[in-house]
């Protein structure tokens, strides 16, 4: 009796020990790392010279499996947490987003679609790093909502994923409102044959 | 015997404490499922209304209808839902079809200004797209799916529709129904599509006369590299992941393509992630105009097309 209960809880601290670290290691994994597909790597696929710095970070990692049994697509957003790094009279924020198709199905498109968000005031903008994609606020000193434009990157060589690594600048930092900086990632992918695109969405 | 059953308590305990509290502090939701397709409401799979004043465009990029403000040249309202799309024909903006990647529910939909009405509804386990037309002949992909949304591939059909018909019957290509069928061009009286064949991950090309819906396809080419076909000055264009060939000239192949006169009309991503428009002459290779945040552009004639964008719309004479 005593050898079954030992065998039990051993089987019951095996099963703890690799189910819930796995998941948790790749999910962090990817958190770390800009991702970059070697393979397929694109100009959005190239990180900035921001986004090696560890720093605490939020991220949402949402998927669902195609109907029919095609696979699934995966939504990612992560940024940094917190108010921001202040760089000058601005405050930044590294963020990633990418668009993740896992399964046997050959892709036709696989695209990702971000876009910022931010309570900001007196004409305070926010961007995403890259040009064009500024949102600004009034010019009352009351707190209203910003969004930047959306931007997208698309991959339709084949390739599995779609991704892009920037920082979102809040410009001044001082007209920033505390805890309200967001991200928000559509991921939509096309596979050959299937008319249909499926897509998910996720935020950080 | 006691300490070790505690000692193995403990140190499971201690694991998924640990594996918990690595979570928690990356603050981070992750959720792999089926989709939870149970809280999708018809309600939801809504297409806007026009205010007075706004008119219907189609987000070529997007896959939406939406109205838009012709005053403010902004996007006036659009239903964002991921998976509700709208899919159009190429260089016709009367008929779209409009469902859901999920819960199905498509219909056909007739587009005016500033109203639409839906011409067919079709139910959960089916949907349409288009694939061709020729004047007021459009042509669809009809497909069935079992309730776990497995396609039925052998009654893919391929179907086709009167403009402004009394008819709600989709009469059926009886001889291509079973091939894996998602993209043709109209060329004069004729349809060419190509068919997908997965154990090669290649297109065939056929062709089919567009009123001989009894007649038999003709096989033309096998192992084509894309599906996407075009036509320039009556000739049939066929492309790779790529590239479009045109004239013994080779192009870069965009997102979006359309050869409008003697122009390649394209829209996708740029470098720095915008949506641009750009427009080049299949005479010499220029790219003689190029404009971002695209939304949608009308043909008015083979001449001149209208260009929707966010805070912009421009008249273009094609070359």
């Amino acid at each position: 009796m005593k050898k079954r209960i030992i065998s039990l809880l051993l089987i019951a601290g095996v099963m703890c020990t690799t189910a819930v670290p796995a998941f948790a290691a790749d999910a962090d994994s990817a958190r770390r790392q800009p991702y970059v597909d070697s393979e397929n790597a694109t100009l959005a696929d190239a990180p900035s010279n921001n986004t090696m710095v560890i720093m605490p970070r939020t991220a949402q990692e949402k998927s669902y499996t195609i109907p029919g049994g095609k696979g699934s697509i995966t939504s990612n957003a992560w940024r940094t947490t917190g108010n921001g790094t202040w760089s000058g009279n601005t405050l930044q924020w590294n963020y990633q987003v990418s668009a993740v198709y896992s399964g046997t199905y050959t892709v036709s498109k696989i695209r990702t679609t971000w876009q910022g968000s931010a309570s900001m005031r007196n004409s305070a903008s926010l961007t995403l790093g890259i040009s064009n994609s500024g949102g600004s606020a009034g010019a009352s000193s009351s707190w209203s909502y910003v969004s930047t434009v959306s931007k997208y990157w698309e991959n339709s060589n084949g390739a599995k994923n779609s991704s892009y690594t920037s920082n979102m600048i809040a410009t001044p930092g001082v007209d920033y409102r505390s805890g309200t900086i967001a991200i928000a990632n559509e991921a939509k992918v096309t596979l050959s044959g299937d008319p249909k695109p499926y897509a998910i969405n996720a935020s950080a | 015997m006691k300490k070790v059953v505690r000692f193995l308590l403990l140190i499971t305990a201690t694991v998924v404490i640990l594996t918990s509290c690595n979570i928690a502090a990356n603050d981070t939701v992750t959720n792999e499922i089926a989709p939870d397709v149970s809280c999708i409401t018809e309600d939801e799979n809504w297409l806007p209304i026009c205010a007075d004043g706004q008119i219907y465009i189609y987000h070529q990029y997007e896959e939406k209808i939406l109205s838009y403000d012709p005053v403010s040249m902004q996007i006036a309202s659009v239903n964002k839902q991921p998976n509700f799309y709208q899919f159009c024909f190429a260089k016709d903006n009367r008929i779209y079809t409009s469902g859901h990647s999920l819960t199905n529910n498509y219909s056909i939909i007739s587009l005016h200004k500033d109203s639409f009405e839906k011409l067919l509804e079709f139910g959960a386990q089916e949907s349409i797209f288009p694939l061709s037309s020729s004047e007021d002949t459009f042509i669809f992909i009809h497909t069935y799916y079992d309730e776990d949304g497995h396609e039925y591939v052998e009654q893919r059909e391929i179907c086709q529709l009167a403009y402004n018909s009394a008819s709600k019957e989709l009469p059926v290509y009886k001889n291509l129904t079973g091939l894996m069928i998602t993209h043709g061009v109209c060329i004069g009286d004729i349809l060419f599509f190509t068919a997908y064949i997965p154990s090669s991950n290649t297109y065939n090309l056929y062709s089919i006369g567009i009123g001989s819906l009894s007649d038999m396809p003709t096989l033309l080419e096998q192992e084509l590299a894309a599906p996407e076909l075009y036509e320039y000055n009556g000739e049939l264009i066929k492309s790779t992941q790529s590239h479009i060939f045109i004239n013994g000239d080779d192009y870069s192949k965009n997102s979006i393509n359309y050869i409008i006169a003697n122009s390649l009309i394209q829209i996708g991503p740029n470098e720095y992630g915008d949506l641009t428009f750009s427009a080049t002459s299949l005479f010499d290779g220029e790219i003689y105009y190029t404009i971002d945040k695209i939304i949608d552009f009308r043909s008015e004639d083979e001449k001149t097309i209208i260009l929707y964008g966010e805070g912009y719309i421009n008249e273009l004479s094609v070359r």
